[in-house]
Formats: structure tokens, sequence, C-alpha cells
């Protein structure tokens, strides 16, 4: 780690903070509106810069056991049903998904919704 | 489909483009048979969306004001055959009796204003998902809201068929299956989900005018109830359950705790339908629906982040939707019973 003052996370709270005490006030609504999203992606690269990459190192091994370089061909593998779906994928899939909202949006991972129609 | 967080509805500084605008508008519209003298008030309302929407007052030789709104596609984004489907059917549904906007005009853009676009009649109400949620003037709409969308989705069906001329016989998940093969970012999920609902069809129906993008977010609600249903690009024939199952995504509830537009249940939404005349609802149907609304909506979060990724419209509100692709696959995950899967 060379770049370290100010490190990255510093960084992005310096503009995060910025655009959310300055920019959000322009009286332009949509430059407002704007300012307020990206200052949102700001507060989730900040969580992301404090991702330990735990998740991700165990997504890089099962994607080169089932020989694919990338998300994108491990969805090509599933497209073509070269590869099922079977439990330990889903599991794994589920995984990468909860460490993505975790960073994205961690209020979306509550559990418990009532939400099944055929529940009613 | 729209962008799911909407852009604020108040007015964004003249470009510069507002004055030709509105002298096209007013010699338009003269011709196509309204008493127009001038045009007042014009304004752009939102931005980012997949539509441009602007606001304006039609004035006559003697001052009267017709409030009326213009939505036309961003320029280098035509789509001319959705923008005509959209003002037929919204015809259709107008005679039919569903509370929407009356069509003034329509065009491809080759005769005015440049781009496809829509003129119709303003209609009062919210259309901000966040407002009608949390302010304290749409209590009493929230608490008739599940039941005024069921009684709106039974109508919308009504409509027949045969009325909407040139309206596509659309398989929904087909249609979506293309788009998101067209966006060239699969996804395991994705994939996953797409074969799960493929293996579960519910058997084929009587096709009904089906919406196809029925939620909170394109629906106007006033004081007291529901007013209007817009945003009719994606509309076709088809399931009538489709409307009922996208409605009910979690997208579309804005962090509200209920399965309908966050606010009402189930009950309310389907006892409300069949009293309007709908078809008898199948809950499992309804539920293989949802399924593939959000798997729709995931796919339109990539087609949204991809205006900005691929450039043709750049925007921080178009970039950060493609970071939602991942809760509509963490809901897949939840609904899609892993049991079953292999």
């Amino acid at each position: 780690m060379i770049h370290t003052f100010p490190d990255a996370r510093e960084i992005v709270v310096a503009v995060r903070d910025w655009l959310r005490e300055d920019v959000v006030t322009n009286p332009d609504p949509a430059t407002s509106f704007q300012a307020r999203v990206a200052a949102n992606l700001l507060t989730a690269l900040e969580r992301e810069l404090e991702d330990d990459g735990a998740v991700a190192a165990r997504f890089a091994e099962a994607l080169a056991a089932h020989g694919a370089e990338s998300e994108a061909e491990l969805a090509l593998l599933l497209r073509r049903g070269d590869l099922a779906a079977d439990t330990a994928l889903v599991a794994l899939l589920t995984e990468v998904t909860t460490a993505r909202l975790r960073v994205s949006n961690p209020r979306h991972l509550d559990v418990g919704l009532d939400d099944d129609p055929r529940q009613t | 489909m729209s962008a799911p967080r909407p852009t604020p509805a108040t007015a964004l500084p003249d470009d510069g483009r507002t004055g030709d605008l509105a002298s096209e508008l007013c010699a338009r519209l003269g011709e196509v048979g309204l008493d127009v003298a001038q045009i007042d008030g014009l304004r752009r309302l939102s931005g980012g969306a997949s539509r441009e929407t602007w606001s304006f007052a039609a004035v006559d030789r003697h001052g009267r004001r017709t409030p009326l709104i213009l939505r036309r596609d961003p320029p280098g984004e035509p789509r001319p055959e959705i923008m005509h489907r959209e003002a037929v059917a919204l015809h259709a549904a107008e005679r039919h009796g569903v509370p929407v906007p009356r069509v003034r005009d329509h065009g491809d853009g080759t005769e005015a204003i440049g781009t496809p676009y829509i003129v119709v009649d303003h209609v009062g109400g919210e259309s901000i998902a966040r407002r009608i949620l949390r302010d304290d003037r749409y209590a009493r709409s929230r608490a008739r809201l599940a039941a005024d969308l069921g009684r709106a989705a039974a109508l919308v069906h009504a409509v027949p068929p045969s009325d909407v001329p040139g309206i596509p016989a659309a398989d929904g998940l087909a249609l979506n299956w293309d788009r998101y093969v067209e966006q060239d970012v699969p996804r395991p999920v994705l994939e996953i989900a797409f074969r799960w609902l493929e293996e579960r069809r519910p058997d084929p129906v009587t096709p009904r005018l089906v919406h196809g993008d029925f939620r909170l977010g394109n629906v106007l609600v006033g004081d007291d109830g529901l007013t209007s249903v817009l945003d009719w690009e994606l509309v076709h024939l088809g399931d009538p359950m489709e409307d009922l199952g996208y409605l009910c995504i979690r997208a579309w509830r804005f962090g509200g705790p209920r399965p309908v537009a966050g606010v009402g249940t189930f009950d309310d939404l389907f006892t409300a339908y069949e009293a309007a005349g709908g078809t008898a609802v199948d809950p499992a149907r309804v539920r293989w629906w949802q399924v593939a609304g959000t798997l729709a909506w995931g796919v339109g979060a990539i087609v949204q982040a991809n205006r900005h990724l691929r450039g043709s419209t750049r925007s921080v509100e178009l970039a950060a939707i493609g970071r939602r692709v991942a809760e509509q696959e963490h809901d897949l995950l939840r609904m899609i019973d892993g049991s079953d899967l292999a």
C-alpha cells in the first residue's frame, strides 16, 4: 500500500461528504437528485473498500473448478446446460449475492417478508 | 421500462431548446384541431428516465388554459413503434373506462417535435412512490390503494384486444430472455431463474390486454386514491396475472412492509380485482409472474445501467441502477425453492 495519505477510503469519504453537504443543496433539482444518488454510490464504495475479499476468493476458486474464467462464463455454462445448478452452486451464488448486497444495499438483506400470494 | 427511482417532478433549467419546442407544439396542436394561440409554462419534468416528460399549458385566444403533458423519446433513442402502440392502447383504455390521461396527439417525430412523442391531458396526482408511501396527504389513498389497483387492473384486462390493432401477443418470458441476451451481461442467478420459470410455465390462458409495467411509480395517486394508469409502453396481449404478479414484486414496494405497492395485502388486491370483473385469481399463477417480474426488473436494471455504460445516456443514476441487479438476484434466490432446482 503506497497510496495512503490520504488513502482511497478517505478520498471517497471526502468526495461523498462534499456531495451530500454542498452539492445536494443545489437549487437545480436534477443536480441535487443526481448528487444524492452519487453520494449513496460513494457510501457503497466505502463499504466495498472495507470488504476483506474472502467471498470473492471463494467465488474465484469455484469458477476455476468449473473451468470458467469469469462470472459471465459460468452463466454461459448454465445456459448451455454444461453445468447444472446444484445445491452447492446455489449456496455459493447466494453467498456472493449476499456479499454484494452488504456493499450495495445492506437494508435489502431483510428476511421474513410477507411475500407469497399462495400463503394468504 | 422506467427507472426505478423517479426523478423529482420539478422543472429542469432551460437548455435553450424550450423556445423552439414551444413553437413546434403550438403549430402542431393547432393542426390537429386544438384551439391554441400560445404555449405557456413549458418545462421539463424529469431527467434520466427512459423518456423526457414536459409540462405545459395550451392557451386559446380567450386565455383559457388546457394543461398538457408531452412525453417524447430522448433524441438519439427513438422508438416510434412503441410510442405508437402506447397511443393506440391509451385510446382504447380510455374508451373502456380505464383511468388514463386523454391522448391529444402523437407522432413518430417526422412531422413535428423531432422524435417520437405523445401529448396527453395533464392529470392531477403524484407518481413518486416515496411521497405516496410517506406523505400525510396520501394517508387516505394508501388505505385504498391496493383495492384501487385491483379495480384498475380488472378494467385494463377487460379492454377487448380487437380494439388495440397491432398489439403484439407477447410471451413475457421469451421477450425478457431476448432483452437479456441482447444486453450481453450473463449472470448465473438470472440463468437459473429463467430455467426455473421455463420448466414451470403455467397453462396457457385466453390472452387479454396486459399493461406490462403495472406498478407503483407508473400510476398517479391523488388525495382520494388512484387517478390514472400511466406508462403503457410495454402493453401486450398475454396472461392477466402478469400484471398482478409484477405489481407485487419487492422493488415496487419501495421499502414498504406490505406486498402490494408496499401498503396493501394480496387479499385487498385480489378481492377488488375479482369484484371489478377480473377473472378468478390463481395465487400460484400470480406467484410465477412474481418470480418472472422480479427477473424482468433484474434484466431492466441491466438495460438501464447499459444505457450509461454503452454511452447512449450518461448518468450517475443509471450507473447506480446496475448494482441493483443483485437485489433482484437476492429476491429470486429467496423465491426459487432450492430443493426443486436439480
